[in-house]
């Protein structure tokens, strides 16, 4: 069953074509990558298909449900970690799980994230006084807390140490495991080797390619962008 | 590097304040000192040297508001404007010493808002009393200056504000979690909740001084009490205005909120801030003024819900920037005057008679009001 279904998706910014057609299909318990250079279009696939942004045409289904008309009920369900995305500066990380959990309401198992994640001793403190890491830990833990059929993630290892990379490479693969589904938009290809199933390259835009086969993928999405 | 930062502090402001309107900072500050102290010299008993002495005040006030600003106000403007950085925090990663970047920033404060704002100030100042207030110029630079070098030193020893600590998220308890995390924001972030009571504090200010000394006014105002709630329902717009300050649609655009509900936070935000504030600020001019309270108090009311609703309209969620579209910030002064000026009228010209008046308008304002906010609602929706 396609927990993702994109069909013609079309999105410019004045003359920019930021999205070109995209066609792609991702399936349940997979993780899908999609690897572009920088202003392939990868963040606005993404905001696109998690309600962020009204696409121009084309038809796309997310859970089952098109993010544009209905964009909340979509956030439900999903969840996301935005590239360039902090929480709220003048909240402490407790207060951001408990902020989290009441906009979802559901509760937060905040040990089990303070263990996972190494965040002992930094949620009573203000997120702006935390270190990048230590805010892309709390951004992690919001799009898994409750745990979602279908999460999206944005270079989600950037700021991280290697120790908590692994953890959060863990984290994808259990959510797998369980049948979630992990879309990963990056452009570190050797994570996307490591993790995924199934990887879409694109460029301007389009997608040029579907690989499922890991082997080589540096030369591949190499050959890609040629 | 004072030069760069010069031009850096006027980017960083054209920007926040949209090119255009920014240049023209400094003739707005000297019109409304000119128009002011013109209405001083010739209709209030305030003498030279009081006048003299309030600009050096006001010029201290400056000081202390641009010292922490620049400093511990990057929150805001980080806020506004995405990830900033100065080079006042170049020692981080340059070869160059943090005294001396601090030494020259506080010079490049000194500088840029002395002719930013203390000289169109003062020349507001010096022109109606016909420079017969130029000594007090010297004090006005010495307050200024102590001010801003007090307020950065305070700000930079990251000194803990008491009122960062007071609210905190979960035992504010106003129903809302996006309302919640608004009322936390202004409570943490700089100045505090005493940015808010320094915004009404000084627009208050004004008008008892206006009220106490004015004579023409005490002719004017037959009900200075009643005028007063009605102005408070007017500069209730700084609080929305704050609420506003520190986050965007942006930052929740990655949970299950839309745009609504946001809104909806915000004015839950605003009324548990707005209202219990000018009750207190109606309650304090009793001290200086008397009148009928509780037809003041259901006026600061009646004129804080309306303008809520003229402003979710006008200027949605963004009031910060969109006041200074010329269009909007007259669809604004519009929709607000049509309550607020019938409502004035009648405070000028108040009599026993028109209390039920006054009542009418204030009950018509708040149907307006949720006319507005539902017809809001309803195109928001569709």
């Amino acid at each position: 069953m396609a927990v993702i279904d994109v069909d013609g998706l079309e999105k410019s910014f004045g003359d920019v074509n930021a999205l070109n057609g995209v066609e792609l299909e991702v399936k349940k318990g997979e993780i899908v990558g999609v690897l572009g250079p920088n202003g392939a279009g990868k963040s606005s696939l993404m905001k696109a298909l998690t309600g962020q942004l009204e696409y121009d045409s084309g038809n796309v289904s997310v859970l089952g449900r098109d993010p544009v008309k209905e964009p909340v009920e979509v956030k439900k369900r999903i969840g996301a970690l935005p590239e360039r995305e902090d929480p709220p500066s003048f909240l402490t990380g407790s207060e951001y799980f408990e902020f989290v959990s009441d906009v979802r309401e559901t509760d937060i198992e905040s040990d089990r994230w303070i263990e996972k994640l190494n965040l002992k001793g930094k949620l009573d403190k203000m997120t702006q006084d935390l270190s990048k890491g230590e805010r892309q830990k709390l951004m992690i833990s919001q799009a898994f807390f409750h745990d979602p059929d279908l999460v999206f993630v944005d270079e989600p290892l950037v700021n991280l140490d290697p120790v908590i990379q692994e953890r959060v490479k863990e984290l994808f693969e259990e959510k797998r495991e369980d049948g979630g589904t992990i879309f990963l938009c990056t452009h570190v290809i050797s994570l996307a080797e490591e993790l995924c199933d199934r990887v879409f390259f694109l460029k301007d835009g389009e997608i040029v390619e579907e690989v499922e086969d890991m082997d080589n993928l540096k030369d591949k999405f190499l050959d890609s962008q040629e | 590097m004072i030069r760069k930062m010069i031009k850096e502090e006027w980017r960083r402001n054209s920007r926040l304040y949209r090119g255009r309107s920014f240049a023209l900072f400094p003739a707005v500050i000297f019109l409304f000192s000119l128009g002011w102290n013109y209405m001083v010299v010739n209709f209030s008993t305030l003498s030279y040297p009081m006048i003299g002495n309030s600009l050096a005040a006001i010029a201290g006030l400056m000081g202390v508001a641009v010292g922490l600003s620049g400093f511990s106000g990057k929150d805001a403007f980080r806020n506004v404007l995405g990830d900033t950085n100065y080079i006042v925090f170049s020692s981080h990663t340059l070869p160059v010493s943090k005294r001396k970047l601090y030494l020259e920033f506080f010079i490049k404060d000194t500088f840029f808002y002395m002719f930013l704002v203390i000289i169109p100030l003062s020349l507001g100042f010096l022109i109606p009393t016909g420079f017969a207030i130029l000594p007090s110029l010297l004090d006005a630079a010495a307050l200024f200056t102590l001010g801003l070098m007090s307020s950065a030193l305070v700000a930079l020893s990251s000194l803990t504000l008491p009122s960062l600590n007071i609210v905190n998220y979960g035992n504010i308890d106003v129903l809302d979690p996006v309302a919640d995390k608004s009322v936390v924001d202004i409570f943490r972030s700089s100045g505090g909740f005493l940015k808010i009571l320094f915004s009404l504090g000084v627009l208050s200010f004004f008008y008892w001084v206006m009220v106490l000394n004015f004579p023409l006014a005490s002719i004017f105002l037959e009900n200075p009490l009643l005028s007063f709630s009605i102005l408070i329902g007017l500069i209730n717009l700084s609080i929305y205005n704050w609420l506003n300050k520190f986050d965007s649609l942006e930052p929740y655009s990655y949970i299950p909120l839309d745009s609504l509900s946001i809104a909806h936070s915000k004015q839950i935000a605003y009324l548990s801030l707005a209202l219990p504030v000018s009750f207190v600020m109606v309650l304090a001019s009793t001290l200086v003024y008397q009148g009928h309270i509780l037809l003041s108090l259901i006026t600061a009311a009646s004129t804080t819900v309306y303008g809520m609703a003229v402003a979710v309209r006008v200027l949605g969620l963004s009031p910060n920037e969109s006041l200074f579209h010329a269009d909007v910030f007259l669809k604004y002064i519009l929709g607000m005057g049509a309550v607020t000026v019938p409502l004035l009228y009648m405070s000028i010209v108040y009599s026993e008679r028109f209390l039920f008046h006054v009542l009418a308008v204030c009950g018509l304002g708040l149907m307006a009001g949720s006319f507005v906010l539902l017809r809001t609602q309803r195109d928001e929706l569709s």
